[in-house]
């Protein structure tokens, strides 16, 4: 029964909710957002386990001063002080509030942090494309010059270095050109194929003809 | 010779981040600014918020976190600064949680007010927070502008709302008082209700979700202000009408602050792009020339043998 | 050959005529009479009785024109005329909105009816507008119970016109559509005008309450109509009537009352009819060569080079004494890229604990770690080694996408895997993770349905599951009947139909482009999801 329930509750729910896409009349509209609401609090009060799952994990590198401890204590230490700060320094309710001890950690320590990972971005932009962008045959030299077509024409450079030639052929327009035509067909391509991908990965689910995510073949 | 393109080959990686570093860094600090072209797919965002009326109702969705502040702040500031100047209310939510923080970061960053807050009627209203004032304009929490926070359940949100916003988002984010309580929310019992949507997207839940959910079903039209990752993925819904214009990453930010009349960090950040893009370019090249250079001693080499 | 004639009969005709059958038509668009759109009403508030004309600008006609021909006035007791000219409005005269103007006829007489036109004499061209009529001046006294004068100069709001109330199409019920054609007084970005309220009733002569107000403009831009949605307390089965009162300033003008409409379910959404037909076509062949490979046909299935390289990958790692790292994305188990990347960890578990390498899967949510888990346990079970697993094996790093790039960017640089899998749905951080594991020499293969991230991962990686080869991962590496028919389906029923679908009416439309109709608008409405 360890899997025929899932997979029960699985065809269930799906179908539910393909009947409702179609069929207005009560009860599908409740149903559906009952579903909806029942996984929106599972997986809110699915945080848990992960958070006791990290915290298990990293006193027990402590503990055993395994290798790299140290990034252990880091986790546990930052862990907590955001959970305390928030919960019990921050105002209660008002805890988003300008100045709260919450909001310190999120505009100092929290959005900095973030930012910065996201900036890493630029850099190995730069190391990969120096690395992987080599014009080895017809269709890679295709990409090289779309790139540095759109590259250009994204900035105010690649205007200046063309405008001595008519409206509508400055590296600007080009780009949108490719942008707006090449992109979207390449785009609108993967996008169906994937759209394709997953409506028969979702019926094979539905059906219980895939099973390979409850464990086993 | 050829030892000189191995090596630059085999260039360490970290040569590149110091070079880029200083491509990027040094021009924020010179200041200077380049003239910004105005593309169509900004032009036709800003000409839907222009058709607006006054008084209209615009829920605006902060669908980021800060990571992706340096591309979307920007223009989420210039944004509210557009929507206080032409008297169009706006509605914040989120779908990511930090979204509607950062929509208080920009509401508190654009405010022009020296003062910290005044007293009327025995409360005391705090500039940045309860009064917003922006070129001699004003605006106040719960009349033109109001923050419903985050709700969980991403795309789900989105399809509840069309039913019914008030369970949706039942209680503003700054007081906990019941949304029916602002004169903002009046008339507002469903997503369609809004006149526009505005929502500015770093990944998922954002713009597709809202292009499938919110136009295709419920028939609002949405705007959207994306990360330049992103934005490719929504010009095959711009093309077919289903979205009304797109602010594509730092380049859309800055020509969106041309078009509404306020330079800002967008439009200073290009220059910081513009010489990123172009040392990139060069990479390219000069890694080229060194793979061609390799490829043709190798070959010799090959003859030789 | 019959089959294959059969089959694109239906794709070349009967599918298309299918479409346009089951799909939504639009409702109608409003009655206007462009440019002018002249409308005519006795004025309110006026005890002399007068009629008050409205009508909208001639294109050039604005304040930074330098001059303009003058607006002429004419008027008939006839609908065929003759029209006689009674006044002129010039250019200097102050407007109603800035796209409209206003003209108060106070020498019509009560008792008559009269009918009205506006010329312009354009550079010799002569445009006039539509007849408005018949109208007659009614005493205020007698309209609205008001006395009063009303000043020529004052600007009369108009009421919103052609109004209709029926039962929101599609819904389960407690809601009634409004749609009217918005007043002449509204204009964009107006400082007077307020906007519309609301008044409903349960009977056409009955008491009406406000239930609701919104803002001026239309709301649908192709129809030029404004439309809402009236769903407070809405009891389905009662009659309900409207009317719409425009606000201007301190006035308000009302539309006729309409009515009545019930509001009720429905049963299907007929706006989605295409859906079910495209998705019917989708669902029956796949179902189909699930069969057909049930009953033992062999089904073809080409070489994707990153499933194949997976036994490489992993014998690699075994060789180097060094970890596998299996990432499979940031997003919850709700995303078929997730269930999809489980479903190929499955397999690489399972090599694992055959070669006895060491295995780590850092996940984002903690359903995923549930999720994962279990196959790897199921795995290693099905291995033969249930004593090599450990629930350390999967852990929980953090929610948060770049928390958990930092994360993973630290366990790779640390812990140098030999191999690295990036199985699943990514953002912004598929670049951090490819460069980082590339830094370090690791082999990875990468699969992801993310349009946006597949060039970073195709860049970085060695080799690359792209879209839908992610989808196909489980069918590819089990090889089951049954998978590969659902894959031979989706392919047939998904791209061969669909895609020869797309192609005729590209073609429809390209020839209605080109004979400037309007077919363009009804394919691009045909596809709508409702």
């Amino acid at each position: 029964m360890r899997r025929e329930i899932p997979l029960i509750l699985t065809g269930i729910v799906g179908i539910t909710f393909f009947i409702q896409f179609f069929v207005p009349h009560s009860p599908m509209r409740e149903l559906s957002e009952t579903f909806s609401d029942w996984y929106s609090i599972i997986s809110a009060f699915a945080i848990w386990l992960g958070a006791l799952n990290l915290m298990k994990i990293s006193f027990e590198k402590v503990y055993k001063k395994d290798k790299d401890w140290f990034f252990a204590i880091t986790t546990i230490v930052t862990f907590f002080l955001i959970l305390i700060v928030g919960l019990f320094f921050s105002g209660g309710r008002q805890y988003l509030e300008q100045g709260s001890g919450f909001d310190w950690l999120y505009r100092n320590i929290y959005s900095p942090l973030s930012a910065t990972m996201f900036a890493l971005l630029a850099f190995f932009v730069a190391s990969a494309s120096y690395r992987a962008f080599r014009a080895r045959n017809a269709q890679a030299t295709v990409l090289l010059l779309a790139a540095f077509i759109v590259m250009a024409g994204r900035t105010p450079f690649g205007d200046w270095i063309t405008i001595y030639l008519p409206e509508g052929w400055r590296l600007s327009n080009l780009s949108n050109i490719i942008m707006n035509y090449f992109n979207v067909a390449g785009q609108r391509a993967i996008m169906i194929g994937i759209s394709l991908g997953v409506v028969s990965t979702s019926l094979r689910i539905i059906l219980g003809i895939e099973r390979s995510h409850l464990g086993g073949e | 010779m050829n030892k000189f393109w191995e090596r630059l080959l085999a260039i360490d990686r970290r040569i590149i981040f110091v070079v880029i570093f200083l491509a990027l860094s040094v021009p924020i600090f010179l200041q200077i600014g380049l003239p910004i072209p105005v593309t169509s797919e900004v032009q036709i965002l800003y000409d839907a918020l222009e058709d607006l009326s006054r008084g209209s109702r615009i829920l605006v969705s902060c669908d980021f976190d800060p990571g992706s502040e340096p591309e979307l702040q920007p223009m989420t500031e210039a944004a509210f600064k557009y929507f206080i100047e032409n008297d169009l209310k706006f509605v914040i939510i989120g779908l990511w949680p930090q979204g509607p923080i950062q929509a208080n970061r920009a509401i508190e960053d654009i405010n022009e007010s020296e003062d910290d807050f005044i007293v009327e009627n025995g409360d005391t209203l705090y500039f940045g927070e309860d009064i917003v004032v922006v070129s001699g304009d004003t605006a106040r929490y719960g009349i033109d502008f109001i923050n419903l926070g985050f709700q969980v359940g991403q795309e789900l949100v989105i399809q509840r709302m069309g039913t019914s916003f008030e369970a949706t988002f039942p209680t503003d984010k700054r007081f906990g008082l019941s949304q029916k309580e602002f004169p903002i929310m009046d008339g507002i019992y469903r997503l369609a209700d809004f006149d526009f949507v505005f929502n500015l997207s770093a990944g998922y839940p954002g713009t597709t979700e809202w292009v499938q959910f919110a136009v295709d079903r419920f028939h609002v039209p949405v705007g959207a202000g994306n990360t330049a990752v992103q934005a490719p993925l929504a010009y095959p819904y711009l093309d077919t009408g289903q979205l009304s214009g797109i602010l594509g990453g730092m380049k859309g930010g800055a020509e969106f602050e041309r078009l509404v009349g306020h330079k800002a960090r967008a439009t200073l950040f290009m220059t910081s792009q513009t010489m990123a893009h172009i040392f990139v370019m060069l990479f390219i090249v000069v890694g080229n020339l060194a793979f061609f250079a390799t490829m043709r001693k190798s070959d010799k080499q090959g003859l030789k043998r | 050959m019959g089959k294959k004639v059969a089959l694109g009969i239906c794709i070349v005709i009967i599918l298309p005529l299918l479409i346009w059958l089951v799909h939504m038509k639009p409702g109608p668009s409003s009655i206007s009479y462009p440019p002018y759109d002249l409308t005519a009403i006795s004025t309110p508030f006026d005890t002399s009785g007068s009629v008050t004309l409205n009508w909208f600008c001639l294109e050039g006609d604005i304040d930074s024109a330098a001059v303009f021909p003058d607006y002429s006035i004419l008027r008939s007791q006839e609908p065929d005329g003759p029209f006689e000219k009674i006044d002129s409005v010039g250019f200097e005269s102050p407007r109603a909105t800035d796209i409209s103007r206003q003209y108060r006829d106070t020498s019509a007489s009560m008792g008559f009816s009269y009918y009205y036109k506006i010329s312009c004499d354009l550079q010799g061209q002569i445009v006039e507008s539509n007849i408005f009529g018949p109208i007659s001046p009614v005493m205020a006294a007698e309209a609205a119970g008001v006395e009063g004068m009303v000043e020529a100069t004052d600007i009369i709001v108009f009421p919103p016109t052609q109004l209709k109330v029926f039962d929101t199409p599609n819904d389960a019920g407690g809601s009634i559509t409004l749609e009217w054609k918005v007043s002449a007084s509204d204009a964009a970005k107006s400082l007077l005008f307020n906007g519309y309220d609301i008044y409903r009733g349960t009977s056409a002569e009955g008491l009406f309450e406000k239930v609701g107000e919104t803002t001026g403009g239309v709301s649908d831009v192709d129809r030029q109509m404004k439309s809402l949605r009236d769903g407070r307390d809405i009891l389905n089965g009662q009659e309900y009537y409207y009317y719409v009162a425009a606000k201007w300033d301190s006035q308000e003008a009302n539309s006729e009352i309409a009515g009545p409409a019930v509001s009720r379910q429905q049963w299907f959404h007929t706006g989605r009819g295409v859906s079910l037909v495209l998705l019917g076509i989708l669902i029956g062949s796949i179902l189909y060569f699930i069969n057909r490979a049930k009953a033992g046909k062999e089904l073809f299935i080409r070489k994707i080079a990153g499933l194949e390289a997976v036994d490489e990958a992993v014998g690699r790692a075994t060789e180097m004494g060094k970890a596998i790292f299996y990432i499979p994305g940031i997003q919850d188990m709700n995303n078929m890229q997730t269930i999809a990347g489980l479903t190929i960890l499955g397999r690489v578990a399972k090599l694992t604990a055959e070669y006895e390498t060491r295995l780590e899967v850092p996940v984002s949510r903690s359903l995923v770690m549930v999720a994962a888990r279990e196959i790897v346990k199921e795995s290693y079970l099905n291995a033969g080694r249930p004593d090599y697993y450990n629930d350390d094996i999967v852990y929980y790093l953090t929610d948060d996408q770049f928390g958990y790039a930092a994360g993973v960017d630290g366990l790779v640089i640390r812990k140098k895997p030999a191999t690295i899998f990036y199985q699943g749905a990514f953002f912004a951080e598929s670049l951090i993770l490819a460069e980082t594991g590339n830094s370090i020499g690791a082999i990875q293969i990468a699969g992801t349905a993310m349009p946006a991230q597949l060039p970073f991962f195709v860049a970085a990686c060695d080799y690359t599951l792209i879209g839908e080869e992610l989808f196909a991962a489980s069918a590819y590496l089990s090889r089951e009947p049954k998978l590969l028919g659902s894959l031979k389906g989706q392919d047939l029923g998904g791209k061969l139909i669909f895609l020869s679908l797309a192609l005729i009416f590209v073609i429809i439309a390209t020839l209605g482009a080109f004979a400037e109709s309007e077919i363009v608008d009804t394919i691009q409405r045909m596809f709508n999801v409702n």
